[in-house]
């Protein structure tokens, strides 16, 4: 099912953030959108999920999709464990997966504290893990790499390679230059 | 300096720093900290303070730490209360104040009799009912008017005004609605109502904005968000309610009885023991009222900390 975004226009306290954007993203797509900082992708991503409704034109065909995101922030309970945070949004709560997936991406301690104690990194890792492991039809990432070294990136982006199954993406990242078979959406 | 000789001097009751030469370094300054270079370990108590000086730290030093056993500090302030009381009694006349041991012999007699226990029992169970009614009421009016502004809106005035009409002129108008016997459930409910609403408004308020939306980006189940986000978030606040109201229910509830005078209270023997200048017994019904106050407090606490167990397992993911 595809989401379609015909004319919208979505303005901030009279400012005008996205102006007449006319988009399509169809099942199973890959989409980098680019942009420099202030432009609007953030309010885009959130006008897909349906946390935003715009001023102007239309989206249609969200309503159908099951989306899942990482956002800009981690948005984590910080008094649950890592695993326990993505165990929350998956149905069913199966942990042997979880940790299994996890550990492509934590060291094997950080599986299970809470993550009011991960660092920085850790936490982003886990909001990733959380957004690729959750059931969905679209998977929305925000800066999913902010704050990863490099060798921490590569690992996180092949973990977004396997773990995505045919299902559409929309990345917004100012790390990634380029995305295999993905189109670029610049605003 | 090296980071491993940095001590936090509030934390030491001990000796902070037992030296090769057998001396060791007491902390007792203001600072917080105390910074010591490597190589300066030969400083002893005594290099510093004196002899003499070093004697009293130590002395000073095991009496800290033995004020630090648990149970210490209350028993000392127990003691201190006791004295005072006591030394009260001895300047204020009879009639007027009544001793810790008067008051033991009133209490120890009062614990004989029957009606005690029917006014203890006819008291409690009013106020238990009056404040199970207004916290069962106010947790499900807070949870409802967090999601209708308009309700929130509508009963605006009448938590404002429980909260600021006194209990004294609340208490004419009920005991014209209701009898006199039931003037302690009306009270207590007056008075823990508009606290159990407000921290449960506070609460619900304070819950995350962003890991909302999270749970409505990933259609998070209405009892998985309940478990996950909710009641982490609102029960600290239910708990501190509960920490006051149940005091205050108390004092209320009792108020109430006073005026109204229902038959086998706790507020008709303590009229009656003000009615004859009996302040032995005054003062014996005001520990047992503390008492059975502190145990309501202690079960309602408990009460409440199980029921948000409860609700977090019933509906959680065991890891």
């Amino acid at each position: 099912m595809a989401v379609i975004f015909e004319h919208v226009t979505k303005r901030y306290n009279g400012r005008v953030v996205l102006s007449g954007l006319d988009w399509r993203l169809g099942p199973g797509d890959r989409w980098l959108v680019q942009g420099a900082s202030g432009v609007g992708k953030t309010t885009l991503l959130r006008l897909l999920v349906g946390l935003e409704q715009p001023d102007e034109g239309r989206i249609s065909g969200a309503e159908k999709v099951r989306f899942s995101m990482c956002f800009q922030e981690n948005r984590l309970c910080m008094q649950l464990n890592s695993a326990m945070n993505i165990a929350m949004v998956c149905d069913p709560p199966d942990p042997v997966p979880i940790r299994k997936a996890l550990a492509q991406l934590l060291p094997e301690e950080a599986v299970d504290r809470a993550a009011g104690t991960l660092s920085g990194g850790m936490a982003r890792r886990v909001a990733l893990a959380r957004a690729l492991l959750a059931p969905s039809d679209v998977v929305v990432l925000d800066e999913p790499f902010a704050g990863l070294d490099a060798e921490n990136r590569a690992n996180a982006l092949r973990f977004v390679e396997e773990r995505l199954e045919g299902r559409a993406l929309v990345l917004v990242s100012h790390e990634i230059a380029e995305l295999a078979g993905a189109k670029r959406l610049k605003i | 300096m090296d980071s491993e000789h940095v001590w936090n001097a509030r934390a030491c009751a001990a000796p902070a720093w037992d030296t090769a030469d057998g001396k060791a370094l007491y902390f007792a300054g203001a600072c917080d900290k105390l910074v010591l270079s490597k190589g300066c370990g030969t400083w002893g108590q005594s290099d510093i303070f004196g002899k003499a000086g070093g004697r009293t730290m130590q002395r000073f030093t095991r009496w800290k730490a033995f004020a630090q056993r648990r149970g210490v500090k209350p028993a000392i302030a127990a003691a201190f209360w006791l004295l005072l009381w006591t030394f009260l009694d001895a300047r204020l006349p009879g009639v007027l104040f009544a001793g810790p041991l008067r008051t033991a012999k009133s209490l120890l007699t009062l614990l004989g009799t029957e009606t005690c226990w029917r006014s203890l029992a006819g008291t409690l169970g009013q106020i238990a009912a009056g404040f199970l009614l207004a916290f069962s009421v106010g947790l499900a009016l807070g949870a409802l008017c967090y999601r209708m502004q308009w309700l929130r809106t509508l009963l605006l005035p009448v938590v404002q005004g429980m909260k600021s009409v006194p209990v004294a002129c609340f208490v004419i108008v009920a005991l014209i609605w209701t009898p006199s016997s039931r003037i302690a459930v009306l009270l207590s409910a007056f008075v823990v109502f508009p606290i159990t609403y407000q921290s449960v408004l506070s609460g619900l308020s304070a819950v995350d904005r962003g890991l909302l939306e999270m749970a409505q980006v990933f259609r998070m189940p209405f009892l998985r968000r309940l478990r996950f986000l909710y009641i982490p978030q609102v029960a600290p606040f239910v708990l501190s309610s509960c920490r006051v109201s149940v005091g205050m229910c108390w004092k209320a509830g009792i108020a109430g009885e006073i005026i109204g005078l229902p038959r086998f209270s706790v507020g008709e023997q303590l009229y009656l023991a003000k009615l004859y200048l009996n302040t032995g017994d005054l003062f014996a019904w005001t520990l047992l009222i503390v008492a059975v106050s502190i145990c309501m407090e202690r079960l309602v606490l408990w009460a409440v900390d199980r029921a948000r167990v409860w609700l977090e397992d019933a509906y959680g993911c065991h890891f």
